[in-house]
């Protein structure tokens, strides 16, 4: 199947590539290079073509206008009730997204509808309309004639390419699209090879479809892989198969400012026809969207700084396939060993070279590496246990010590007086508010010797100290800690990486499969248990939480 | 003599670049014609008035990085006066260690010194350095010291090499261009993004200037080793650098979401951010917004024959800054 895509995609790549110099159209490789999936990417970004097709299925509005009912009629400050809107919810976008039959156990259906049922035993305003919708669902599944998946199937028969790969996006909702079960595969549910079921970005990076069908509304679909497919040029053919009773709408990436030198090329926004901006119906679709994140978020009210040191960052929250969760640095990286896993054996990775991600690049599926217990500190915690060793205890607190003083002179004079005197001695200060970035835990150092030497010189002054020389002396001998300190650092990480390296190539060889989280105990490092755990959602929007909240896991209950 | 930015501009002879993938010939596509243009034209820009920012977006970033560097490649290319080099050398801390390579018994070998003093000879200006493999002295006059391209980082015979071939090209491609640019110390050009990515999707992709004369896209860019030990022209750094991300050279490429969000820590005089549809987002306009307003339109300095027609895949919004809104650490 992968040997038919290539060869697939560049039959699609020779349309577009740029044009072979006389006497040099051939290619021995039919592995697309970077140059040529790049412009066919902006070659299909300004020829893409976007068609919407209206499936008229009356049981659909009926199972729409029950769904309504019931999320109207519920009080979603109760708890009970909140899980009633949310189940009709479920059953809805089930029903009208999913391209399985009806039937399909697959679909929860069955165990939505206990659901609904039972609460509505308790709440006699839900009580009709569940019922209505018992009676749809148990219909349609008795006849079980899914018009979307037909209206798909013949779309994959046909395709505008003879035999070109079509993308279906299954990812619609950004959470686990309901209708779209993890366990659908495309040749077993579709009955074709040649489809794609795009669920991630990093299926977007490579990628080049002969056409794309968005089997719903995308609004709430992951925005880069959205993005990616509907502006990124992955394909130049754009189906939006909905139901009548369905809204669709496509959201348009942000215009840059009016430009006098660079006018906007007119009509790139890429509207969809007959479709209409998000109304009542994708309300509640956003409610369910927001509500996922929201009930999270609501179990980590308890995030205030542990002191005055403790600054805040910008976190994004990671939910694990354990039922795990953690806020991770917004502008940070973290391990991210999933493509090892899915290459097999044959890695090549050094050292000084462990897979990477940023963490807004995180979705589903990712294996990051976290430690599984105690803080995230964990290069500290094997720094210190090695600091131990060499004899050298109290290396940390005397490196660090001048922190405590910077902070208490920022508290007695302000940030923007210790700003305005170290500025004075000619140090480049971003803003008044990195003193405390310094003074507190996110950066060990200023960037270089002078400058923490003005700094200290800063702090010596205001806090009324001992003569200038002193101030001098106690910055050398500090900064030689601090030099001393990042050393150990330094070799925490290498021990930490090399013994990491060995348990995943280990993993590796193995075949292991990790389906939530794998423990590692590290050999010679004794600070703590780390672990791969497999990424389950992220969320998109982010926080503002205390430093010592990061990486800290803890278990989180999903509704 | 003022910059005339027409004449920077149209010194490359684009008909006659192509690209080169394994081995077979391309031409150029016009979005990558057009970023080169736009890496020509902000580079030549940061010889001029104020600072300025251009946002460009894209269906995909891949390669874009690349081609605005090389862009600004020959720009400073073009733009580079060899009596500069000679001042810098001449302006050199006495205990500096330089590196070059010479010819000897047919090989090319490195040397390196240390720069001792400076001497004049019969009204001629020299440098004096202990070389330190043969700890004996030598005096370089200007001529010999721009011929040997003497380096404040080591070049092995590989780079040495790989300038050579680079160095072909951009005179190739140049209707005039100053000897000695490639080898001239002074990064050019900082990419902020991720390395690995960079390189991968440079590997076998090269640029011809005329029958044989041919260098791979990472020759012509000369990247510096991670660490800036090595000599080189254009510098890559992470996004998650700490502080200002561009202590040194002309031009800042922002490369994606994560670089853009950084752009307050940079402090070249012209900056490109390259995004993706997605990657322009409420995070990165708030971001612009707040620089837009300090824009200073005259800090624009537009070609006499007007600037490139954006191609129908790229959208892209420039606007000028005063030299105050430089960041800092």
């Amino acid at each position: 199947m992968i040997r038919s895509k290539k060869r697939l995609m560049s039959q699609i790549l020779r349309n577009a590539e740029p044009s072979p110099e006389k006497g040099e159209a051939g290619s021995s490789s039919n592995v697309p290079s970077v140059l040529s999936l790049a412009s066919v990417h902006h070659a299909n970004a300004i020829t893409c073509h976007t068609e919407r097709v209206v499936i008229d299925f009356p049981p659909m509005v009926e199972v729409s206008r029950a769904c309504s009912t019931i999320f109207t009629k519920v009080d979603r400050d109760d708890a009970v009730q909140r899980l009633a809107a949310r189940d009709a919810w479920l059953v809805k976008s089930s029903l009208m997204l999913t391209v399985l039959p009806f039937n399909d156990a697959r679909l929860g259906l069955d165990a939505l509808m206990n659901n609904l049922a039972h609460v509505s035993q308790s709440v006699p305003g839900i009580r009709a309309a569940v019922d209505d919708l018992a009676g749809l669902v148990r219909s349609l599944a008795s006849e079980n004639v899914n018009p979307k998946r037909q209206r798909a199937l013949a779309m994959l028969e046909g395709p505008p390419e003879e035999g070109a790969p079509v993308a279906i996006l299954a990812n619609i909702c950004g959470s686990p699209t309901p209708g779209w079960p993890v366990t659908m595969e495309s040749e077993s549910d579709l009955g074709s090879t040649a489809v794609e079921l795009v669920r991630l970005r990093r299926q977007t990076r490579n990628a080049l479809f002969a056409r794309l069908i968005i089997p719903g509304n995308p609004w709430f679909a992951p925005a880069g892989m959205l993005f990616d497919l509907l502006y990124g040029g992955r394909t130049s053919d754009i189906v939006v198969l909905t139901y009548r009773a369905e809204r669709a709408s496509l959201p348009a990436p942000r215009r840059l400012p009016q430009d006098t030198h660079f006018p906007a090329p007119s009509g790139q926004s890429r509207q969809l026809p007959e479709a209409s901006r998000p109304d009542q119906e994708t309300q509640l679709d956003r409610w369910a969207h927001e509500s996922f994140w929201s009930s999270i978020h609501a179990q980590h009210t308890d995030v205030a700084p542990t002191s005055d040191k403790d600054v805040t960052v910008d976190a994004r929250f990671v939910l694990f396939a354990d039922g795990s969760g953690a806020f991770l640095p917004a502008d940070g990286r973290v391990v991210e060993v999933s493509a090892l896993f899915e290459t097999g054996a044959n890695f090549d990775i050094t050292e000084d070279k462990l897979p990477r991600t940023s963490v807004r690049d995180l979705e589903e599926g990712d294996l990051v590496m976290l430690r599984l217990t105690g803080s995230g500190d964990y290069l500290d915690d094997v720094a210190d246990s090695l600091i131990e060793k060499a004899g050298e205890a109290g290396l940390r607190g005397r490196a660090l010590q001048w922190k405590e003083r910077l902070h208490e002179v920022i508290k007695r004079h302000g940030e923007g007086v210790v700003a305005m005197k170290v500025r004075g001695l000619g140090v480049r200060l971003r803003s008044p508010q990195y003193l405390w970035a310094w003074a507190g835990d996110a950066v060990m150092a200023p960037q270089d010797r002078e400058t923490f030497h003005s700094l200290i010189a800063v702090v010596w002054q205001l806090g009324s100290r001992e003569s200038s020389d002193e101030a001098a002396a106690y910055a050398d001998a500090r900064w030689d800690d601090m030099e001393r300190l990042k050393a150990y650092h330094h070799k925490a990480g290498v021990a930490i990486r090399a013994a990491l390296l060995i348990r995943v190539r280990g993993l590796v060889a193995e075949r292991r499969r990790i389906d939530s989280v794998e423990s590692i105990e590290l050999p010679g490092v004794a600070a703590g248990r780390m672990g791969l755990l497999r990424v389950s959602a992220v969320d998109n929007k982010s926080r503002r939480v205390p430093m010592s909240r990061l990486f800290h896991l803890g278990k989180v209950k999903v509704t | 003599m003022p910059l005339d930015l027409d004449e920077v501009l149209a010194a490359l002879k684009r008909d006659d670049l192509s690209l080169v993938v394994g081995d077979k010939p391309t031409s150029m596509p016009p979005w990558l014609d057009w970023l080169v243009w736009l890496g020509q034209w902000m580079r030549a820009q940061a010889a001029l008035e104020g600072r300025r920012i251009a946002v460009v977006k894209m269906p995909s970033r891949r390669l874009g990085a690349a081609f605005t560097a090389l862009g600004a490649v020959f720009a400073s290319a073009r733009l580079h006066d060899d009596s500069l080099d000679w001042e810098g050398l001449r302006g050199l801390p006495l205990g500096t260690k330089i590196f070059w390579r010479e010819p000897a018994s047919g090989r090319s070998i490195r040397r390196s010194g240390i720069v001792s003093g400076l001497r004049q000879i019969e009204g001629g200006d020299f440098i004096e350095v202990v070389v330190e493999a043969q700890k004996s002295t030598r005096l370089f006059a200007k001529s010999a010291a721009l011929s040997y391209g003497i380096t404040l980082g080591p070049v092995s015979a590989q780079a040495d090499e790989r300038l050579a071939s680079a160095e072909r090209v951009v005179r190739a491609a140049l209707t005039d261009s100053a000897q000695g640019w490639m080898r001239a110390p002074g990064i050019e050009c900082t990419i902020v993004t991720e390395r690995t990515s960079l390189l991968s999707d440079l590997d076998g992709l090269a640029i011809s200037a005329g029958p044989g004369i041919e260098a791979s896209c990472s020759d012509l860019l000369a990247i510096a080793d991670s660490g800036g030990r090595s000599h080189g022209k254009t510098r890559v750094a992470p996004a998650r650098s700490d502080g200002v991300l561009d202590e040194s050279g002309s031009i800042t490429i922002l490369d994606g979401a994560s670089a853009a969000v950084r752009v307050g820590d940079t402090i070249a005089r012209s900056v490109v951010v390259l995004l993706d549809q997605s990657e322009y987002d409420e995070e990165v306009e708030q971001l612009i917004k707040t620089f837009l307003g300090f824009a200073v339109d005259s800090h624009i300095h537009a070609p006499a024959s007007g600037v490139k027609a954006l191609p129908a895949s790229i959208e892209a919004f420039i606007f000028g800054l005063p030299l105050q809104s430089r960041s800092q650490t």
